[in-house]
């Protein structure tokens, strides 16, 4: 075989037409400053590639004409690339372009080399962060727009490569973030559904993004003929043979390619001649044969088995990118050919030809894809009927990939540590030095991550059962390892193998008829199906796809033969899971019931049977979430019975959730009691984690008593004992406990009344944002609360702040499917934006309450009547209030309408309050909200206000024995209205 | 085995078959339209040489201007001209200096204009030049016709092998490759009519030759010479003498010529010692031997039979192969085996076939050979172009009729119907296939052996579109 042929054989046709209409949409979008999407549809080797490349080498010349901006082409990024299959990584790319200097996206740098210097356990921490990440990836893109005038075309190739995947919605909703974008993106049309495919229904989805589709077709005749004669192939042909090549090629450029590489190797392909004579015959059959046979003969150049040719065989196997370290290893039954004195020669010889696409600034490459269906339906089916050649070069892939995984010096954790001691000093870094380490750095895990799914690619490949154990092996790995972003790489490399329900085959490659034998393998397994279906589950609703997750996971439990271990955890995952939906919790009960009722079923194992109070802690879990604390401390005490005596932590840890319930429903000396045997229990244990998490519920059960004083001293030990054990997740939650412990204690009896301990107010603000901040970082479950605490003490000195941490307390509730804290975080939105408003009479604040008033109301009709009884009070007195305003600025019917609505509202709801604030506490809650509804009253003259009060009696001291408990407090706080109205009007 | 003597020359014999091609080469001295550079390709055997003899003869004989014949044979030119161009150049042209290599274009137009005729270059045995050789020769021959279009020069030159240097750095328009083949039943024919014996009956006896020797030129005269002292009168049963012509002649010739290193030994192949080469010789005889059950080859063909108990010689042969290289790249390199590109590789069918029969010498061995290959494409999986595909069944409709042929029972003609009628289920539809089928000689051939007009029941059995 000769040396490869230099590129200059392989000329450019330019395509006019289609590269003026890129031309106008790029000036359209300048123009209006509107993203939107060119969709460039072709088969297989028809140029996409080529034309988008080339796009970046010459761009189309009206752009100039057409708009002064400064056009900045990115990309093109190759889909099929398992590096972009991590949003980060083509953010980073992105970055890079944009902002060579690291100026309009440091922010967005430091954040990432944060969260790669996270010490967190949780997996939905991480994942929540990536969010984040993306929202300040296009806070500086906007920014680095706003100050360069870029006008940015982002190109993105090979898009089938993800069609079918999770993937795809997930990218087009990023790219939809991007503003003032030109986005092409190339791929093969649908071959399930052409009109509408995954990509344009992701595209139309809400919201919508505008774009033109565009067919790229094959090479017409004079562009097939200008193609011969730029390649030089005209010069071997005669004319009629010349007429024959451009009718037999088709106008397909890749074939166009192959020929003229066939020419300089071979004589003039039989099928020329044999063409003038099936032309002259007019037979239409003979010419589709003739097309074909033509095909076949082009490839015949990789039948042998010199280095050229199986270079590229191995590669229609070898289908992931592939750098010159792994080639080599690849090839290494091969010696250098005649023509190349190193592999970095031969290298470059490779990159030379058009069907290489190179990645990676030329340090990676892949075979062209569609000549590697072509291989792979002409070729190696000759070479390979037994498939020990696909395999072989399978398990030397894997083996490859896991040679430079070993290789590796530097480990993830490794580069954590790192980046965090960096990070720290980053005040005294100059900041393009620490980007670049960053970005440095960050490549490093990014690319071993890479690795890591990559061999587990070919693992699959070459070994499905093997492969899959190493799935599940890997999957667990990550978890412990917190390599979350490999997760994500699993995930989306195992896509590829699993049966899809909206999947259509990607390519119809050697991968794809290994993947049908894999799905054959893959259904006849229903435990391994199981096993995949439960951490597919568990990862997704980590992912934030509870929906999903929920299909998984219910598809996890359709299997025969699963063991009652196995369909426990599943159900108490997927339990978790239907939390996070919208009337999710009914389903969500019946699973910790089906769960429960597993471990209490006589047939259950040992193993299972020891789980019961877990099952128990679970419900109990649940009821709290739901409101219904008098169902949850139920749960916690059979759980309690269900512990045997000598589980001393198992006792301890439910002893202190116990504690918590009931000090929750005031029952706070037994609590108190309860928590303190929980403690002596943990200590007796020595269990030094437990006994700090007992202290934590200790502090809240003194706080609730407003013994702030002994609550900080439990607290205080708690903290010390989580920073000792570096458990930067819990100190999380004792921060944002101790900062609402201090807050209590040194705030003023009023919302404006001036702070008792304004120093100790301060550190409760300081604490408050560190336990967000913690929490952000390391334990997102804990961020709800931590974010309801911080906004009730920062509203006090910055009010939009304030409110801005109470709303976000809500979305990550709504996310994470807390309905209490959910309903907790609107609840103090709505008191604290009345607060302000009335304190201010800014009226955005007003409108904040109205705006969420929807949602809060959903929240509460999904949940049953007797739950978070005391936040359904205080949003029904500040429904109340709301009526007392509109009262205010009417008269007449309409006044006395809206007096009307407010009774129901007022007598219901400080009922709700008295009965949620109960024992001590009942009184206090009360006097703590007369405030506001007096002030109100002032407002009214005092018919109306009479009007209210008798109500209110009326009301209150109709209510019977079922609330004699709450019915002296409400009287009491009825009179004390009653007297500070008198006093003010001199009445009686 | 020893090193053969040059294949004989069917003296006795008029020229025979070639005629397309050489009236293609013909017309190229006639006008500067056609291609100018021919390249004459077949196995050993197959009368190259008696083609260029045949084309000087014609060209004196025919009313055709006078032309300049310039001839080299490189079997008997001596060794530096395969190596070094001046030398070769010299051999050319007795009485020629050849002194600036960048002006040899030159010079040989020069040589070509001043003779003042068209001009014929002949050269023999192309595929022992050596290689740089080639090349240097192909670059002075292209700038010769870049620098001078309508220079009356003509090139002819044969090979036992296809030769990629000939072609770089791309092929001319006026370039062609011919591949001589075996003699087909109408030159047959007219050799045995030709032979002289008039009391032949001559289709009895055409059957028996082509039967006999597959066609292959340097057979034929040694064949008819046997027949003229084994079959006299042309009156006794000419069937019952195959098994003896066989052992007379055609045993001897595969012997001699068609498992000589000549006919197997790749080009380039240089084992370091006379005990290497023997080694090396005798693998790629049983390489071409085991392999003669299949009309085509691929590297799952080789694969696939390697691992079959009945190979065993076969795996021992390419394991001593695979010290010069893949199997399969030697198997396609050899001199029997057809240079043309397709996805597989084919010995040439004429030697395929005589190797079938010297390796598989009983029915039971054939049938067996048969059964295996059988087994092979029934397991062949279905993962290709539909083209290829056809194909590969196609092959399992002629291995099931030979199987059925050399085991020859009473009920031969109604099993053969049954078979095809079931292998038929699975590419009634295939567009494809149908022409295949009907296309292929050797499966027409091998049905009508079975019993004369089982092809037409065969072709009833088939879909009518």
């Amino acid at each position: 075989m000769q040396p490869l042929p230099p590129n200059a054989w392989f000329p450019h046709i330019p395509r006019h037409p289609i590269r003026e209409q890129v031309g106008h949409a790029i000036a359209a979008t300048q123009k209006e400053g509107q993203s939107r999407a060119l969709l460039f549809y072709g088969r297989g080797g028809i140029g996409k590639t080529h034309f988008l490349r080339q796009l970046f080498v010459s761009q189309p010349n009206n752009i100039a004409e057409l708009t002064e901006s400064r056009t900045l082409w990115l990309g093109p990024y190759d889909m099929d690339d398992g590096e972009f299959w991590l949003l980060t990584n083509l953010e980073n790319e992105i970055a890079r372009k944009l902002d060579p200097e690291g100026i309009f996206f440091k922010d967005y740098y430091d954040y990432q080399a944060h969260l790669l210097s996270l010490d967190t356990q949780r997996a939905e921490t991480l994942f929540a962060h990536t969010r984040e990440g993306e929202h300040l990836f296009f806070k500086s893109y906007q920014a680095a727009l706003a100050s360069t005038a870029y006008q940015p075309v982002l190109v993105l190739d090979t898009l089938e490569a993800v069609r079918g995947l999770d993937f795809l919605p997930t990218l087009v909703r990023w790219l939809k973030n991007l503003p003032k974008t030109t986005l092409l993106l190339a791929l093969r049309p649908s071959r399930r559904n052409p009109k509408e495919d995954q990509l344009v229904r992701a595209l139309r989805s809400s919201p919508p993004l505008p774009f033109e589709t565009i067919h790229i077709n094959e090479l017409d005749k004079q562009e097939t003929r200008q193609y011969l004669d730029k390649s030089g192939a005209s010069e071997c042909l005669a004319p009629a043979e010349l007429q024959a090549a451009v009718e037999l090629s088709n106008g397909s450029p890749l074939w166009l390619a192959l020929f003229v590489n066939y020419l300089h190797r071979y004589e003039t392909p039989p099928e020329l001649a044999a063409w003038q004579d099936a032309q002259a015959t007019g037979d239409r059959e003979e010419q589709r044969q003739l097309r074909d046979d033509f095909l076949r003969t082009l490839l015949v150049q990789y039948r042998d088995s010199s280095f050229w040719s199986e270079a590229i065989k191995r590669l229609s196997a070898v289908r992931r990118r592939i750098n010159l370290e792994i080639w080599k290893q690849l090839m290494g039954d091969y010696e250098l050919p005649a023509e190349c004195d190193s592999w970095e020669a031969a290298w470059s010889h490779l990159l030379e030809l058009p069907w290489i696409r190179a990645r990676a600034n030329r340090s990676y490459i892949t075979l062209h894809d569609a000549l590697a269906e072509e291989l792979a339906k002409r070729v190696i089916p000759m070479d390979d009927q037994d498939r020990t050649w696909r395999q072989q070069l399978w398990v030397q892939a894997a083996d490859c990939y896991q040679q430079l995984i070993d290789k590796e010096q530097t480990t993830v954790s490794q580069v954590r540590a790192e980046l965090s001691i960096i990070q720290k000093s980053s005040a005294q870094k100059d900041p393009r030095e620490l980007i670049s380490d960053l970005a440095r750095r960050n490549v490093s895990v990014m690319s071993r991550y890479l690795l890591e799914s990559t061999a587990l690619f070919y693992q699959i490949l070459s070994n499905g059962p093997k492969g899959i154990e190493r799935f599940i092996a890997l999957y667990e790995e990550c978890y412990d390892s917190r390599a979350y972003p490999l997760i994500e790489l699993l995930w989306l490399e195992l896509q590829h193998f699993l049966p899809s329900t909206q999947g259509e085959p990607i390519l119809e490659d050697l991968i794809r008829t290994e993947i049908d034998a894999f799905q054959v393998w893959y259904k006849s397994e229903p435990m391994q199906q199981a096993e995949i279906e439960q951490r597919v589950g568990r990862y997704l609703t980590y992912k934030g796809r509870p929906q999903d997750a929920i299909a998984w996971l219910s598809r996890a439990l359709t299997h025969e033969h699963t063991t009652d271990e196995f369909t426990y955890q599943v159900l108490t995952t997927r339990a978790n899971t239907q939390m996070r939906l919208v009337g999710g919790h009914h389903a969500a009960q019946q699973d910790l019931q089906r769960a429960w009722a597993l471990t209490s079923a006589e047939s259950a194992t040992p193993p299972l049977k020891a789980r019961r109070w877990e099952a128990l802690m679970e419900l109990g879990y649940f009821s709290r979430t739901t409101g219904d604390w008098d169902e949850a401390a139920r749960y916690y005490l059979q759980a309690l019975e269900a512990t045997p005596v000598t589980d001393r932590a198992a006792n301890a840890r439910i002893q202190g959730q116990y504690a918590y319930v009931l000090a929750l429903r005031g029952n706070e000396q037994d609590a108190a009691d309860k928590i303190a045997l929980a403690l002596a229990l943990a200590r007796r244990a020595k269990r030094v984690l437990f006994v700090a998490q007992m202290l934590s519920i200790q502090g809240e059960i003194y706080r609730y008593q407003r013994k702030f004083s002994e609550a900080m001293t439990a607290y205080e030990e708690a903290d010390a004992l989580f920073l000792e054990m570096e458990r930067t997740p819990w100190l999380a939650t004792i921060r944002h406990q101790m900062a609402i412990c201090m807050f209590q204690s040194a705030r003023g009896p009023t919302f404006l009344a001036p702070p008792r301990n304004p120093a100790l107010l301060a550190r409760a603000e300081t604490f408050a944002l560190e336990a967000v901040q913690l929490a952000r970082d390391t334990n997102l479950p804990a961020l709800p609360l931590a974010l309801n605490r911080a906004g009730r003490i920062v509203t006090r000195g910055d009010r939009d702040a304030g409110i801005a941490l109470l709303l976000e307390g809500a979305k990550i509730s709504k996310e994470m499917g807390d309905r209490w804290l959910l309903l907790a975080n609107l609840v103090e939105n709505a008191a604290h934006s009345y607060l302000i408003y009335e304190a201010t009479g800014d009226q955005r604040f007003l409108e904040n309450l109205f705006k969420h008033a929807p949602e809060t109301e959903e929240v509460l009709n999904s949940l049953d009547d007797n739950a978070l009884i005391a936040l359904r009070g205080r949003w029904k007195v500040a429904r109340g209030h709301l009526e007392l305003i509109a009262a205010v600025d009417t008269s007449g019917s309409k006044q006395l309408a809206h007096i009307r609505a407010s009774l129901p509202l007022y007598s219901q709801g400080y009922l709700n309050i008295a009965q949620g604030y109960p024992g001590m506490r009942t009184s206090r809650a009360l006097h703590e909200r007369l405030g506001p509804f007096l002030r109100l009253l002032r407002k009214l003259s005092e018919e109306n206000r009479l009007q209210i009060i008798q109500h209110l009696d009326e009301a209150w001291r109709s209510l019977g024995t079922k609330h004699k408990r709450q019915v002296p407090a409400l009287t009491t706080f009825l009179g004390d209205v009653a007297l500070q109205l008198d006093e003010e009007t001199g009445g009686i | 085995m020893s090193l053969p003597p040059v294949s004989p020359t069917p003296a006795a014999l008029k020229f025979q078959n070639r005629e397309s091609e050489l009236q293609a080469v013909l017309d190229s001295l006639a006008g500067p339209e056609s291609a100018r550079l021919f390249l004459l390709v077949a196995m050993p055997t197959m009368g190259k040489s008696m083609f260029l003899r045949q084309l000087q003869l014609e060209l004196t004989g025919r009313q055709l201007p006078p032309h300049a014949i310039w001839t080299i044979d490189l079997e008997h030119a001596p060794q530096e001209a395969r190596t070094q161009l001046p030398m070769f150049l010299r051999e050319l042209y007795p009485s020629s200096k050849w002194l600036d290599p960048s002006q040899y274009h030159q010079e040989l137009a020069a040589k070509v204009l001043e003779s003042g005729l068209s001009c014929l270059m002949v050269i023999d045995n192309l595929h022992l030049l050596a290689p740089h050789v080639t090349l240097q020769l192909r670059e002075i021959l292209g700038k010769a016709f870049r620098a001078y279009p309508t220079l009356p020069l003509t090139l002819v030159a044969t090979s036992r092998v296809r030769i990629p240097e000939v072609m770089p750095p791309r092929p001319p328009a006026n370039f062609r490759v011919m591949h001589l083949n075996h003699f087909d039943d109408h030159s047959i024919y007219n050799a045995v009519r030709e032979s002289g014996d008039g009391s032949w009956p001559h289709l009895e006896v055409r059957n028996f030759v082509r039967e006999g020797t597959e066609g292959i030129p340097a057979l034929l005269t040694p064949s008819l010479q046997w027949l003229r002292t084994h079959y006299p009168d042309g009156q006794s049963s000419l069937n019952a003498q195959q098994g003896r012509h066989f052992s007379d002649v055609v045993k001897p010739f595969i012997e001699n010529a068609l498992l000589s290193p000549t006919a197997l030994l790749p080009l380039n192949l240089s084992p370091r010692s006379q005990q290497q080469l023997d080694r090396v010789h005798q693998s790629f005889a049983t390489l071409a031997l085991s392999t003669s059950i299949f009309r085509l080859l691929t590297r799952s063909h080789l694969k696939l039979i390697e691992s079959e108990q009945n190979y065993s010689p076969l795996r021992s042969a390419l394991a001593e192969l695979r010290a010069y290289g893949s199997p399969f790249d030697l198997y396609s390199a050899m001199p029997v085996v057809e240079p043309k590109l397709r996805n597989w590789c084919a010995t040439y069918p004429c030697a395929r076939r005589l190797y079938f029969r010297y390796h598989h010498l009983s029915p039971e061995s054939q049938s067996q050979a048969h059964n295996i290959a059988d087994n092979l494409y029934r397991n062949w999986t279905g993962d290709m172009s539909l083209a290829d595909n056809a194909q590969f069944h196609l092959e399992r409709f002629w291995h099931v009729s030979e199987l059925i042929r050399v085991t020859s029972s009473n009920d031969a003609p109604a099993q053969l119907l049954r078979r095809f009628d079931a292998l038929l289920a699975d590419v009634r539809t295939w567009r494809k296939f149908l022409p295949m089928f009907k296309s292929d000689r050797e499966l027409q051939w091998s049905v009508e052996s079975i019993k004369e007009g089982l092809y037409a029941d065969v072709l009833t059995l088939l879909p009518s579109v």
